[in-house]
């Protein structure tokens, strides 16, 4: 009843189907094979999360297509993000007055708005409408932007800012702190390396020019674009190498705040909090050398996440990967080291490797089924690419901080980070510009999703069952 | 003891054999260099071209329609410098100043040059200088920007748009932003074969109602660059005024085609960089 509401009716019925399979099968597991009482709690779980999110969907309105004309020619409302800009325009999404839903209003580029300001918009609302992507599949746009609450458009038109300084203090300030990052990277690097610095470094939603971010998708390193749990862990890490000497349990709290408000910071959009929460078990992970158990931290970020927004499961693509790589981070990434034993162990060659190939082969079936293509380039170039990221991260995130008092000690490592940046752009590039980079596949449906995941969800259980060697936690 | 001083001794020297490697690296390439370079970046559907002179003197003349500019113009410029002496907006449509904001947070710009339109375009702090037909900038030893046309009414449209001729001893380029015909014709009545260029840029990105066949007999163009995006919705260039071009003999380059396109000058010969 609560599903139709919330998703739309083909994907629901298969997508409940899957994921209820998907729990009977791990209770069926567990109560055949009684290794743990790990998969009961799983099945609970995602119970759990998926009918909390339902519940949680189905008190929200009922929405109606009309809702667009019912706001008037002339709404005003709340920009309730930070606007993000695009090549030729920039994006707010407004809360409306006494609503509970937001809209998306694309205004002209250059024009400054800020999160917190009140607005005044003049010009057609409309519904959004889906569109075919380049590929020929069908994009759901209107129900990715329902993820967000939104559920009407305003292109053109006009719009005037009434007031401003409405949002919450710390969200403000933490705001303008980000715009000044930002203008610093702006002003020491050149273009496109200033764009990819801004979204590894602050989560800024890409700027960059579209043939660049195609080249990352058929690289297979979109999740360089973004700020993703691999960024978070290694702000982690830095924070935990800072404040090491003040004791575990003081730096673990100072480690946690740094990252709340380095969420806080980069927007706290969905994809943030899901990296952070993400990031934060890799390190909890690698902190406590139990990489399964971090697994089961995974499974309840995501039924938590799912419950404050049961959208996401279903329409962010980004959730859905970033889970799955964590995933293959966690229990893919043992399995392929074994696999992988003819590596050396030189410069952590192998480990990258097989970190890589865990993440990859938990995302591809995924990936193939919602991009109908298959990056073929993506294991060498994310051993090329991710190992820089740390570094570009840290003489980025040095750039901008001797920057900001205007020390010229900040131009050398300017020079240096652009260099890294350029490193990343051209592996991708090159890669991406091989014949064999993508392999498309056609009608790639659901059921081969579920086949595929099975034989992995096999593999893992089977490698867990009998491992061939005995060190495993050490090589995480 | 020692060898803690060794150990300073070796430190100090490679921290200084950085620095200077550094400090070469900075002062290096901004020496001069003899040829006066001028560049139409790929900036898609737009116009944006980047001007360098012996001396180093940066000018950009329309800034393209967004963030699309700032790649290839971090590229014309070396990484360390972020200071144009001269900014010249030909008109007020956004193919042309679109991206101006973004120039204006990124760069230090000395002067704005444009027509009186732009007075009401912007606060007072920047060093705005309003400029029309029989305006002369001398950008160096005989190499100098003559604006030929445009700038005689407030408007910000194509009609108004800003002609300029820059020469460097017996090289010249025609840089005719938006212009249309009826501007054409007035600048052969007032100059006659004084239009003749070896670069044309071509008006209003290949329209058919610019480039007339009468205007092409007096400039006489080697090269004429169009600066146009790739598969854009205005079917520019269209297929007259590339005919005209041809008949002419001007060999035809396009953004959408080459990508950034790179013109050398010493004053007496021209060479034409393909930088991709």
């Amino acid at each position: 009843m609560g599903i139709i509401l919330i998703i739309n009716q083909f994907v629901s019925i298969w997508f409940v189907v899957l994921v209820l399979s998907w729990g009977l099968l791990g209770l069926f597991l567990a109560w055949r094979y009684p290794v743990s009482r790990f998969w009961l709690v799983i099945f609970c779980l995602i119970c759990f999360g998926l009918s909390a999110g339902l519940w949680r969907g189905a008190s929200k309105t009922n929405w109606i297509d009309n809702v667009c004309v019912g706001l008037g020619k002339s709404p005003s409302g709340l920009v309730v993000t930070e606007p993000v800009a695009s090549e030729f325009s920039q994006r707010l999404i407004v809360r409306p007055d006494n609503q509970d839903f937001n809209i998306l209003l694309f205004v002209k580029r250059g024009e400054a708005w800020s999160y917190g300001d009140r607005i005044k918009f003049r010009g057609n609302l409309e519904v959004p409408k889906n569109f075919q992507t380049d590929t020929g599949q069908e994009f759901a746009y209107k129900n990715y932007l329902r993820k967000d609450d939104i559920l009407c458009l305003g292109r053109g038109g006009q719009t005037t800012l009434l007031s401003s300084g409405h949002g919450s203090s710390i969200k403000q300030t933490l705001s303008v702190i980000k715009k000044e990052f930002l203008n610093i990277i702006n002003h020491y690097l050149p273009e496109p390396q200033s764009s990819l610095l801004s979204g590894i470094l602050l989560g800024v939603q890409s700027s960059l020019p579209s043939t660049v971010s195609e080249d990352y998708r058929r690289a297979g390193l979109t999740h360089i674009l973004v700020l993703s749990g691999q960024n978070i862990s290694i702000v982690a890490s830095f924070l935990m190498i800072l404040f090491g000497w003040s004791g575990p349990t003081i730096s673990f709290v100072i480690v946690v705040v740094g990252l709340i408000l380095f969420t806080l910071m980069a927007g706290a959009g969905a994809s943030v909090v899901r990296a952070t929460l993400m990031g934060l078990l890799v390190v909890l992970a690698r902190a406590t050398g139990r990489p399964y158990a971090g697994g089961l931290a995974l499974v309840t970020a995501g039924a938590l996440m799912v419950w404050f927004n049961p959208r996401l499961l279903v329409f962010d693509l980004g959730f859905q990967l970033s889970f799955l790589a964590t995933l293959g981070l966690f229990y893919g990434t043992p399995l392929m080291s074994r696999g992988l034993k003819f590596l050396p162990t030189n410069f952590g060659l192998r480990e990258i490797a097989s970190i890589s190939a865990g993440a990859i082969l938990f995302t591809s079936p995924w990936l193939a089924y919602s991009f109908g293509q298959l990056s073929l380039v993506a294991l060498p170039a994310n051993i090329l690419v991710v190992p820089t990221v740390e570094l570009t991260m840290l003489f980025g995130f040095m750039m901008a901080v001797f920057g900001l008092i205007h020390l010229p000690v900040a131009w050398p490592i300017a020079w240096l980070t652009d260099w890294l940046l350029i490193w990343n752009l051209k592996i991708t590039q090159f890669f991406a510009h091989r014949s064999v980079a993508v392999m498309p596949i056609k009608n790639f449906s659901l059921v081969f999703v579920s086949v595929c995941y099975l034989v992995i969800f096999l593999l893992v259980i089977y490698d867990k069952k009998y491992p061939t060697t005995k060190s495993r936690s050490a090589e995480l | 003891m020692n060898l803690t001083w060794l150990k300073i001794k070796w430190g100090l020297l490679g921290l200084m054999t950085a620095v200077t490697f550094f400090v070469w690296l900075v002062v290096g390439p901004s020496s001069a260099s003899k040829f006066l370079t001028v560049t139409f970046l790929d900036v898609g559907q737009g116009d944006a071209i980047f001007i360098t002179t012996p001396s180093g003197r940066q000018i950009l003349f329309d800034t393209g329609p967004g963030r699309a500019v700032l790649s290839p113009l971090g590229q014309a410029m070396s990484f360390f410098d972020h200071s144009l002496d001269l900014v010249l907006f030909s008109h007020g449509d956004a193919d042309h100043v679109g991206a101006w904001t973004d120039i204006l947070t990124r760069y230090d710009v000395d002067y704005l040059l444009a027509g009186y339109w732009f007075n009401a375009q912007t606060d007072k702090d920047n060093n705005f200088m309003p400029i029309k037909a029989g305006t002369r900038i001398n950008f160096d030893h005989d190499i100098k920007l003559d604006i030929i046309g445009g700038g005689m009414t407030n408007s910000k449209n194509n009609e108004n748009s800003l002609v300029a001729r820059l020469s460097y001893g017996s090289t010249t380029f025609l840089l005719t932003g938006d212009s249309m015909a009826k501007e054409e014709r007035v600048e052969i009545n007032k100059l006659g074969y004084y239009l003749q260029a070896d670069v044309l840029k071509v008006a209003h990105h290949g329209s058919k109602t610019s480039t007339g066949a009468y205007f092409l007999n007096f400039v006489r163009p080697h090269y004429a660059v169009i600066s146009v995006g790739a598969k854009n919705s205005y079917g520019h260039p269209t297929a007259e005024t590339l005919g005209r071009l041809k008949n002419i003999g001007a060999e035809i380059l396009r953004t959408d085609q080459e990508g950034t396109i790179v013109f050398q000058t010493d004053g007496k010969n021209l060479v034409n960089k393909y930088s991709n």
